[in-house]
């Protein structure tokens, strides 16, 4: 992200100011909501019977994070948060792996046949269409397991990016590689493996941005529908005061974080997996 | 292959002309200062450059969380801009090669007998023996029609109310995100940050914000129907804002080689400016970020609906159901907002297409 909003001042002058002062000035807008969050809290707290269960001090819950009173089976608030977020984040991981391949094979076969193309499109507009969150429980009755409702929900919404963002990549092939390639000779092996393939890869990461957050989503809301673990079964359950509201705030702050990281590390891969597109990406500000 | 070529460059109009034949001038108007050009320039002969200037950015569509739509059918979203004319060419080119009547009706016919096909297999049963289901858990289809008929007056009721919390949420929700993006435009140095903020706040699932929201609005009003729809607005507006914020902040910066320059030159002030360049260049973002929020808004209502805590509405309506294992009344409703969904976008798409009609 913020390499992006980078790149869109890289098209004006003082840009070296700019990337300088960079960091300062999201410190301070998270400085700045963090106080907005305190001010709400004093005021909560002053004028409700229980203001933890509305809005509690950040410090409050730091302080149930690194606490070591234990909330359910003998666990503290931390460890019933990560125990159960492995689970979560295990399957949200499954389907994501699932989807990204899914959806890669299918832009490749959309690219590579017309045919297949015009049958799968207008399929792939309405999948967008449908409320799949909201089908969670169909799901989770037709494949009869949580486990394997929330890897197929997740491998769902990871697909639709994935496939739309890699056909995009493929169509966005200029015309005079095409000919270049004829030229050369090259069969159609060739043409895919050493042209319509590495072209297709800055396309890919960004679908893999989109839907890593989503394949989590995904993860969580399944679990709110059914208990025996996952951070959206103790988030539903806590809610309801089965157990600290603290692991509460705890869950939501924890995927917060999980979402943004996530989309975060999609970055972090795509640049270590193709550090030659960097020159790219600073110069298509056409 | 250059023949064909040639027609499509001529179809696409002037722009493509202006980057093919002038790359370099091109290249120099867009990004004087830009040092990855230069590093281009050293590793490239021009021709590569014209390359990277005619390639939509894959990297920037990013955040607007759309660009499937957007860069799968190149001629649409950003007409004014220079290489999604060049797109247009492609796509011009790849429909023009075989001319023949049966690929246009293929278009429609393929995907028409895909959808048959799945109908039939659906209705016959085969599809559950496939999923390894039974007639319960997914009745067929002529059954949700029928179920569908039997509740329209219910179902209606609860349509009104998702429709009243997803498309306020999608109005709230743009309106501010057009506000940041203003904002950022204004004033780049602190309106960036705000803009790399939203944009982080994008990442956060929904489900962490519903339940929050309905917790922070219990005081609202003393009418639980009141209170959750307020929650559920707040939710909607929320989702709805980033991709709003990031896109109008691409149509009003990223303008024409030279525009701002000539207005510079007539001497026009800021709102001028603002009105005549950065409004009108604004207007397919927006267009980028409504295709991203309908259905999002449609979506993320119902996601709100159930921690709500009023029960009304589709999302929250599937949910009772099949929590009361009533499993083909559920399917009901999904049918119902999988309609809503569609009949939004293809409301959208008819304003996009007459809003948008000079500019093709």
């Amino acid at each position: 992200m913020k390499k992006q909003l980078k790149s869109q001042y890289q098209a004006k002058p003082g840009i070296k100011s700019l990337k300088q002062s960079k960091w300062p000035v999201t410190l301070v807008w998270v400085a700045g909501l963090i106080l907005i969050w305190e001010l709400a809290a004093i005021e909560v707290a002053q004028t409700k019977r229980t203001p933890q269960n509305i809005l509690p001090h950040l410090y409050q819950i730091l302080a149930a994070a690194f606490s070591g009173k234990k909330v359910t089976n003998n666990l503290t608030a931390t460890q019933v948060v990560l125990i159960n977020a492995a689970s979560t984040l295990l399957r949200a991981g499954e389907g994501f792996i699932m989807g990204v391949a899914f959806g890669y094979l299918l832009a490749l076969l959309m690219s590579l046949s017309k045919i297949a193309e015009k049958i799968a499109f207008p399929y792939l507009m309405l999948i967008q269409m449908i409320p799949i969150l909201g089908m969670a429980p169909i799901v989770l009755s037709i494949t009869g397991d949580i486990n394997r409702s929330r890897i197929v929900i997740a491998a769902i919404l990871t697909f639709y990016p994935i496939a739309a963002n890699c056909l995009a990549g493929f169509k966005a092939v200029e015309p005079q590689k095409h000919e270049l390639m004829y030229s050369y000779g090259a069969n159609k092996f060739q043409l895919y493996t050493k042209t319509m393939i590495p072209a297709t890869w800055p396309y890919f990461f960004t679908g893999l941005k989109i839907s890593a957050p989503l394949a989590i989503t995904a993860s969580i809301l399944v679990d709110t529908l059914q208990g025996g673990g996952g951070l959206g079964s103790m988030l539903s359950q806590s809610l309801k005061h089965a157990m600290s509201i603290y692991v509460f705030w705890l869950i939501i702050f924890f995927i917060a974080f999980i979402g943004m990281f996530s989309f975060y590390l999609m970055g972090v891969l795509e640049a270590v997996l193709c550090p030659y597109r960097k020159w790219e990406k600073g110069g298509n500000e056409a | 292959m250059n023949k064909y070529r040639l027609e499509s460059a001529s179809a696409a109009g002037l722009e493509t002309c202006f980057d093919a034949k002038q790359p370099v001038q091109a290249r120099l108007a867009v990004a004087p200062e830009s040092p990855s050009v230069k590093a281009m320039e050293n590793k490239n002969p021009a021709s590569e450059s014209l390359t990277m200037l005619n390639k939509p950015a894959p990297a920037e569509q990013l955040l607007s969380a759309q660009p499937p739509l957007a860069a799968a059918r190149p001629a649409e979203p950003a007409a004014s801009r220079p290489e999604s004319r060049s797109g247009a060419a492609a796509a011009q080119f790849k429909l023009k090669a075989p001319s023949d009547w049966w690929v246009k009706a293929s278009t429609f016919v393929y995907p028409l007998l895909f959808g048959i096909l799945i109908y039939v297999l659906w209705q016959s049963g085969l599809l559950h023996k496939m999923l390894g289901t039974d007639d319960f858990t997914l009745p067929a289809p002529s059954r949700i029609v029928r179920i569908m008929q039997d509740n329209s007056g219910k179902i209606w009721a609860n349509v009104i109310t998702t429709l009243q919390a997803a498309l306020s949420g999608l109005l709230f929700g743009s309106l501010l995100g057009f506000l940041t993006a203003f904002l950022a435009m204004r004033f780049p140095r602190w309106g960036s940050g705000g803009l790399t903020l939203v944009s982080a706040f994008n990442a956060i699932p929904i489900i962490a914000l519903a339940p929050v929201i309905t917790n922070w609005t219990k005081d609202v009003s003393s009418d639980a129907a009141t209170r959750s729809m307020v929650a559920k607005i707040l939710v909607v507006t929320l989702v709805c804002m980033a991709s709003m914020s990031v896109n109008a902040y691409r149509g009003l910066t990223e303008l024409k080689p030279f525009s701002l320059d000539l207005m510079h030159s007539y001497g026009s002030g800021r709102g001028v400016e603002f009105i005549k360049l950065r409004l009108p260049n604004c207007v397919p973002y927006i267009f980028i970020a409504l295709k991203v929020g309908v259905p999002t808004s449609v979506i993320s209502a119902m996601i709100a609906e159930y921690f709500a805590e009023f029960i009304t509405g589709v999302g929250r309506q599937i949910r009772e159901n099949i929590v009361l294992a009533q499993y083909p009344t559920a399917w009901a409703y999904i049918m119902t907002a999988c309609l809503m969904g569609i009949v939004l976008y293809a409301i959208l798409i008819s304003v996009e297409t007459v809003a948008l009609r000079h500019r093709r």
